[in-house]
């Protein structure tokens, strides 16, 4: 059965949450069809030391204080509802999901960025991990690879060692981590990081409870074996918008391409969040052009169906 | 968390698994994964009541994890006449979970 909403918005990261606030408040029915469940990768982030307002806050803490807020403002949230088929060309936008479908008269694309998995065929999936708040306490006194010098890589690193991990080798295929200079200084002065850089995962096989790692240096090409009880991957993300290909214009990397007022290339089709192309990617870059965005959208919408405009 | 799910702990967890039928979900409170899950395991219940879905908490019952091998959450393990017969780690979306649940 089709449901229609003056505002449906593809994706509930913050982005997509920010963006429902502004269009449910302007009176515009709003509706969130999230494909898993609200919060985005900030969930994924223990600790949150940036965001206006809290010292310090634990990611999925603070989404599900935005979330409450949403819901406050009785905007509609679907979740576990992915997006599988998209018509945004026509005045009226059709999406469909696997139970329902759904008309809006603009759409808000805040799909955001995925994480890119260990690019490696092994068997032993079961230590390979993506998120240390899920399961880095199950490696108190043990040993342990991350794999991406980047913030993630550092800064989960040191929350590893805050549960008790004994000693990470941090694993990053370029000559330099890219990682803020104070948290990589931060996480060394500990003595239990060793950083390796120039150097991938070429191999990894289990070897009596544990895995057998083989690192393999870019630059030589010399390989080494450690042993190492777990992996934990972050090595960047990627943009989620597969289902968006041949939908609205997309650059090379797949990030959906915008103007300074988050349109897209087709009229009431609007995008915001990590998912677009700009340089920054954080939450309150993504709270401004959602914000950007849902304005945008509302003056659309009242431009086109009642001529009041805002 | 999921009404109809049934928290076991380490003292009821083998005499629930070994006189129920039931699917077990391994989680934690703060794991967005499992928070996908528990959605997920909720809409399968709209559409399927028959699915007995039970819980541990792994930071509350850490030995339970251990002695059923389970190395990462969300886990989930199917229990028959007290056996684990499948199992699985990682999300799912709610056809792969009733697919996984009824062949198991």
């Amino acid at each position: 059965m089709d449901s229609d909403f003056d505002v449906v918005i593809v994706g509930g990261g913050i982005a997509g949450m920010t963006a429902a606030i502004y269009t449910a408040r302007a009176n515009l029915s709003t509706i969130i069809l999230e494909k898993e469940i609200c919060g985005g990768l900030a969930s994924w982030t223990h600790t949150i030391d940036n965001f206006p307002s809290y010292q310090s806050i634990h990611g999925m803490d603070l989404m599900q204080k935005i979330k409450d807020h949403v819901e406050s403002l009785n905007v509609r949230i679907e979740e576990i509802a992915e997006v599988n088929h998209l018509e945004l060309d026509l005045l009226d936008k059709i999406i469909k999901t696997a139970e329902s479908s759904y008309i809006g008269k603009s759409i808000i694309l805040a799909t955001g960025r995925v994480p890119i998995p260990l690019p490696l065929e092994t068997d032993w999936e079961d230590h390979t991990h993506y998120c240390s708040i899920c399961d880095g306490s199950l490696y108190k006194g043990k040993d342990l690879v991350v794999v991406g010098g980047g913030n993630s890589g550092f800064d989960e690193s040191l929350y590893l060692l805050s549960l008790g991990v004994k000693s990470i080798v941090l694993v990053e295929a370029i000559d330099t981590c890219n990682a803020n200079e104070a948290t990589q200084e931060k996480a060394l002065a500990t003595k239990k990081i060793t950083c390796r850089t120039n150097t991938r995962i070429g191999a990894i096989c289990q070897q009596e409870g544990k895995g057998n790692i083989t690192l393999e240096n870019t630059k030589s090409g010399s390989m080494e074996r450690i042993l190492a009880d777990g992996i934990f991957v972050f090595i960047g993300q990627r943009p989620n918008t597969k289902t968006l290909e041949g939908k609205v214009k997309l650059d090379n990397c797949g990030y959906i391409i915008t103007d300074e007022f988050m349109h897209t290339n087709l009229p009431g089709v609007f995008a915001a969040g990590d998912v677009i192309v700009k340089r920054y990617r954080q939450l309150t870059t993504a709270m401004s052009d959602s914000t950007i965005a849902a304005l945008e959208a509302i003056k659309y919408i009242r431009k086109k169906y009642d001529s009041s405009d805002l | 968390m999921i009404d109809k799910m049934n928290l076991l702990s380490t003292e009821t967890f083998t005499t629930y698994t070994n006189t129920n039928d039931c699917l077990v979900i391994f989680f934690k409170n703060h794991c967005p994964n499992c928070k996908v899950l528990m959605k997920v395991l909720e809409k399968c219940l709209v559409q399927h009541s028959e699915f007995n879905i039970a819980g541990v908490n792994t930071e509350e019952n850490p030995g339970l994890m251990e002695a059923s091998d389970v190395s990462k959450v969300p886990t989930v393990i199917i229990f028959k006449t007290g056996k684990p017969v499948a199992r699985k780690s990682g999300i799912m979306n709610p056809t792969e979970m009733m697919a996984f649940y009824f062949n198991a």
